[in-house]
């Protein structure tokens, strides 16, 4: 054997081993870098191999090597020496690195594989981030859309409508009606320079009789011949101005003439309206945009409306339904014209007005406001809100914010793991810049993954969306040039922000004290993540008491009594006139079927808005009126809906003078009026202003609810009047409902031949009113779900890291025996601290925000302490269950591995 | 035993001029300092990397990671052409002292 140089040589000689163990002597050393100790283990390995070439045993052979080698202290001497040297020239070479645009490739290969090295981390933030991004990208396309309507008019600046208010005479004006009077508009015209034209519309609902059947599902409107100068319409066959100028005219919408003519030429062509009235078609205009605040399938002249129902001075009053458009010049100044219309009504019919002890007055209201903005009532069409876009964007902010934060926040933990590479690039020579750069680009590689996964989600989840949202929205939407680069700067940005701490912090820091892992338990960098884990979680807590109260709310009103009762009742919509003309025929045919309890005739069924009109409590008529919806029912309405008497007699049929003398009023007209008990108002006179007829109230009714629990109950009276009949109301007997839709059907065919069967269930169609409220709970939920996603993605990535920070605390604990409980139980501890601070913080927000949504309903519940309670046992539970994974993982490690490396 | 001075003094050039036969590797150079000095001089491994490393600072030589038949890592050294520049200044300072040393001693004698 040769000489011993220190080390001991056995039998069982295991190179590697000894190797290793040789290289661990040099690892500590400062003067030697790890490729340092590569390249002298490549010698050491290159001369023990040919010494075993030659013929020497392994062992000797290292022996040998070592020998030739030098002492450690004479070779750390030389190193120490050409150190410095060393360093400044990787300074050197760094920095040229850095320059030269090229080698910005190199950051990016280097971004890549450090995102590999740790896919754990890199997908919860890819995937995290990209949830997010796509709600905002579909949130954004809806904003658009909502924020975009009615703006396709070429003079959509300068288009006002005219709203009414109509009042008691020495009161203020208590809102303003969307409709306005057919009588203001030529006022305008002539007597006002700054309003350049005028144009009015009425919705319309005729049956179109085509080809031996009857249509009923067009919606028409009655427009001037202004209406093409004044909106931006596309008309494609036909003269702007010819067009709708002779009465009985029509344009059709493509897709209307496509259905009834196919594609046959369509001018000059006949369609019969109503049955009697026919008219011509005298153009053709392309569908309207779905980004407008009414449609149409069919343009009818207003003319026609003159011939049809001649103007008469009540409808300065009698708005049914008109609505006025006014296009100003250009230098007009609308809030000065404003305060000139505001008294035409006055000017024109003051005097009778004053008889009736009210007012009216007009405003005006710009177009583009009218979708988001408008607070009238009996809108033209529906109407969006600018309060659920609001809400909307502040949620898409929400998210954003959630998991930026929680992108930094992971982040942030990888580079506290990657603190002792950074420790030791910086000990050779790494300059602070480069690292910077490493940081930035691994960030923005990581978000750019984001961007693209988001526009992936965002177009799978499209579909579902445009369901929840009512609208048909498309990415390409939103691809324009400038939307892509403002993404593009987006993603770079958030990247840039979220690896700037790890970048800058950590980089600033001396190597030694990093190195030293001193960094990872530095309460500067603990805190920070807390405080963001306490925002994400305050926030979700609040999106779930959303959630919750709105469900509540929903239910409440979907359950609360109605005052009348829903179910089984079949409302049949009537071919226009048949009612007038064969009531009896259509009551008993109905009548006849065992099916059928109840046959009842009315204009409106619960379930929609009337039409307001204007009540006189007394005699003279001078006594102070009360708004009041009017509806015409027949005598038996009241026992088919199911609506309970609060003092006097319903309708009976056989007091004839009840059809043209008789009145119902519910509680709330008999309080209004002045009344006061129901009981009093037995036996009073009224005078409904529709026709200026005196009726005596012969009954009260329960308060119940004609529209849904958001509004309040108004004032009520109802009157037999049987020419304005629409509705058949069937309540049916217990039995199969199908059976018996079927028999109602045989009926209906057989009474209204070529009719399609046109009918609903009233409590279906009364809980349609709840549409919006449903489409707000689906999506409240949707999003407080993402945020407790995002939020316990986050809370995982800093449970990781606590767990990894003190692995060695642990590894003590158990091997001194701690169960595995106790040291679940103290690492939960470590988080439940912060889970109960956001509880404390975001129950009260949740609450408060909620509180004001509710103020809004007229019927709403009360938000009880349960649902605070059990949104934060939500957020406790997932709290809980996020790091208990983490827990459980490192209480059964083995402590050993845990305590081995330092 | 030769002073150490003298043969700091002489391992640049040494190195210089095994690498400007062509690129090599760290033992492989080492090996050959070995194999000219024929056993007359005992040069330790160890220090002799710190050399090449100074070089390379100096930007005389480059270095590469390469891989052995092996598979093994492997550092790499090539001359620079700043170095073959070093390597005649160098040529010529020992030529020059040689010719002084030359011309008081005469051409070497045989060494008992």
């Amino acid at each position: 054997m040769g000489p011993g140089a220190g080390i001991r040589v056995s039998v069982m000689f295991d190179l590697d081993h000894a190797i290793a163990a040789w290289r661990r002597t040099f690892e500590h050393r400062r003067s030697f870098s790890p490729a340092d100790v590569d390249e002298l283990e490549a010698h050491i390995r290159d001369h023990v191999e040919a010494q075993v070439e030659a013929g020497a045993s392994p062992a000797y052979a290292f022996e040998k090597a070592l020998e030739r080698f030098g002492t450690q202290d004479d070779v750390e001497a030389e190193y120490r020496k050409v150190f410095w040297a060393k360093r400044r020239h990787e300074g050197r070479v760094r920095h040229t690195v850095f320059q030269d645009g090229a080698m910005l490739k190199n950051f990016v290969k280097i971004a890549f594989r450090n995102i590999g090295k740790a896919k754990g981390h890199a997908f919860i933030n890819i995937f995290g981030m990209g949830v997010a991004l796509a709600c905002c990208l579909l949130i954004l396309l809806f904003i658009h859309d909502e924020w975009s309507h009615d703006r396709f008019h070429e003079h959509a600046g300068r288009i006002y409508r005219l709203t009414t208010a109509v009042f008691e005479a020495d009161e203020p004006p208590d809102g303003y009606l969307a409709m306005s009077s057919r009588l203001a508009a030529d006022h305008l015209l002539t007597d006002y320079p700054q309003v350049q034209d005028v144009v009015r519309l009425q919705p319309w609902d005729p049956q179109v009789v085509h080809e031996n059947r009857y249509h009923d599902q067009d919606d028409f409107l009655f427009a001037d011949t202004s209406f093409f100068d004044v909106f931006t319409f596309r008309l494609l066959e036909g003269d702007t101005h010819q067009v709708l100028k002779e009465p009985f005219s029509l344009v059709l919408t493509e897709s209307m003439a496509r259905r009834y003519f196919s594609n046959d030429r369509v001018l000059g062509r006949q369609l019969i309206l109503n049955d009697s009235l026919t008219f011509t078609v005298t153009g053709v205009a392309a569908d309207p945009p779905t980004k407008s605040h009414f449609t149409f399938d069919a343009l009818a002249s207003y003319a026609t409306k003159d011939v049809l129902s001649p103007p008469d001075p009540f409808d300065w009053v009698n708005l049914r339904g008109n609505y006025t458009y006014v296009l100003l010049t250009e230098d007009a100044d609308p809030a000065a014209l404003d305060a000139q219309i505001a008294d035409i009504p006055i000017e024109h019919f003051g005097e009778r007005l004053k008889q009736f002890g009210i007012a009216s007055k007009l405003a005006l209201q710009p177009m583009e406001r009218i979708y988001l903005y408008s607070e009238s009532r009996y809108e033209i069409g529906t109407v969006g809100s600018i309060a659920t876009l609001r809400t909307v964007a502040l949620i898409g902010l929400f998210i954003l914010l959630i998991a930026s934060i929680n992108f930094m926040n992971l982040s942030t933990a990888r580079s506290m793991e990657r603190a002792r590479e950074v420790g030791i690039r910086k000990l050779v020579g790494s300059r602070r810049g480069s690292l910077v750069a490493q940081f930035m680009s691994e960030s923005i590689v990581t978000t750019l993954f984001a961007l693209l996964l988001s526009i992936g989600l965002a177009t799978l989840a499209l579909p579902r969306f445009n369901v929840l949202a009512g609208k048909s929205l498309t990415l390409g939407d939103a691809l324009t040039p400038m939307t892509v680069v403002a993404a593009l700067l987006f993603a770079v940005l958030v990247g840039l922000l979220a690896g700037s701490y790890p970048a800058f912090v950590l980089s600033g820091f001396r190597p030694a004290v990093v190195l030293k892992g001193a960094f990872k338990r530095s309460r500067h960098g603990i805190r920070l993540r807390q405080t963001l884990v306490v925002i994400q979680f305050t926030l979700s807590i609040a999106l779930v008491i959303g959630t919750l109260v709105v469900h509540e709310q929903l239910s409440f009103m979907q359950n609360e009594r109605l005052g009348f009762d829903d179910e089984r009742v079949l409302v049949l919509d009537m071919p226009e006139d048949q009612l007038r003309r064969r009531p009896d025929a259509i009551k008993n045919a109905f009548g006849a079927l065992s099916d059928v309890q109840t046959v009842s005739f009315s204009n409106h069924v619960p379930g929609g808005r009337i039409g307001s009109g204007v009540v006189y409590a007394g005699e003279q008529s001078t006594d102070t009126p009360i708004g009041i919806e009017v509806v015409a029912v027949d005598e038996n309405f009241v026992e088919a809906m199911g609506i309970e008497m609060a003092a006097g007699r319903d309708f009976a049929s056989d007091r004839p003078s009840d059809v043209t003398d008789a009145a119902l009023i519910n509680e709330t007209a008999a309080a209004r009026l002045g009344y006061a008990s129901p009981q009093d108002a037995i036996g009073e006179v009224v005078i409904e202003a529709s026709d200026m007829h005196t009726l005596t109230v012969v009954g009260v009714v329960r308060d119940y609810h004609q529209v849904s629990l958001r509004e309040q109950i108004s004032p009520m009276l109802l009157r037999v009047k049987p020419i304005w009949f629409n509705y058949v109301s069937l309540r049916l007997g217990p039995g199969a409902l199908t059976g018996s839709v079927e028999r109602i059907h045989e009926t209906w065919s057989r009474l209204f031949p070529g009719h399609a069967f046109d009918f609903f269930f009233l409590d279906e169609a009364f809980d349609r009113q709840y549409a919006r409220e449903e489409r707000l709970m689906s999506l409240f939920g949707i999003f407080a779900g993402l945020t407790i996603l995002i939020a316990a993605l986050g809370l995982f990535g800093l449970a990781s890291t606590l767990v990894t920070q003190r692995s060695k605390e642990i590894g003590v604990r158990k091997v001194l025996g701690a169960s595995t409980g106790s040291i679940v139980g103290l690492l939960i501890r470590g988080v439940a601290g912060l889970v109960v601070l956001a509880i404390m913080i975001g129950s009260p927000l949740g609450y408060a925000a909620m509180d004001r949504w509710l103020a809004d309903f007229a019927y709403r519940i009360d938000i009880s302490w349960m649902t605070v309670v059990l949104a934060g046992a939500v957020a406790f539970s997932i709290a809980l269950i996020t790091v208990s994974y983490h827990a459980l993982r490192a209480a059964y490690k083995n402590p050993v591995t845990a305590l081995r490396y330092e | 035993m030769i002073p150490k001075v003298l043969i700091a003094a002489s391992v640049t050039p040494i190195m210089l001029s095994i690498l400007s036969h062509g690129e090599s590797y760290g033992y492989e150079i080492v090996q050959r300092i070995h194999d000219l000095s024929d056993g007359k001089i005992e040069w330790s491994d160890g220090t002799l990397y710190p050399v090449l490393h100074r070089l390379e600072a100096d930007d005389l030589v480059t270095s590469r990671w390469g891989r052995s038949e092996a598979g093994r890592k492997r550092k790499y050294y090539r001359i620079t052409d700043k170095g073959l520049n070093a390597l005649e200044t160098e040529k010529r300072n020992w030529f020059e002292v040689h010719r002084i040393l030359v011309k008081l001693w005469g051409p070497e004698p045989a060494f008992g």
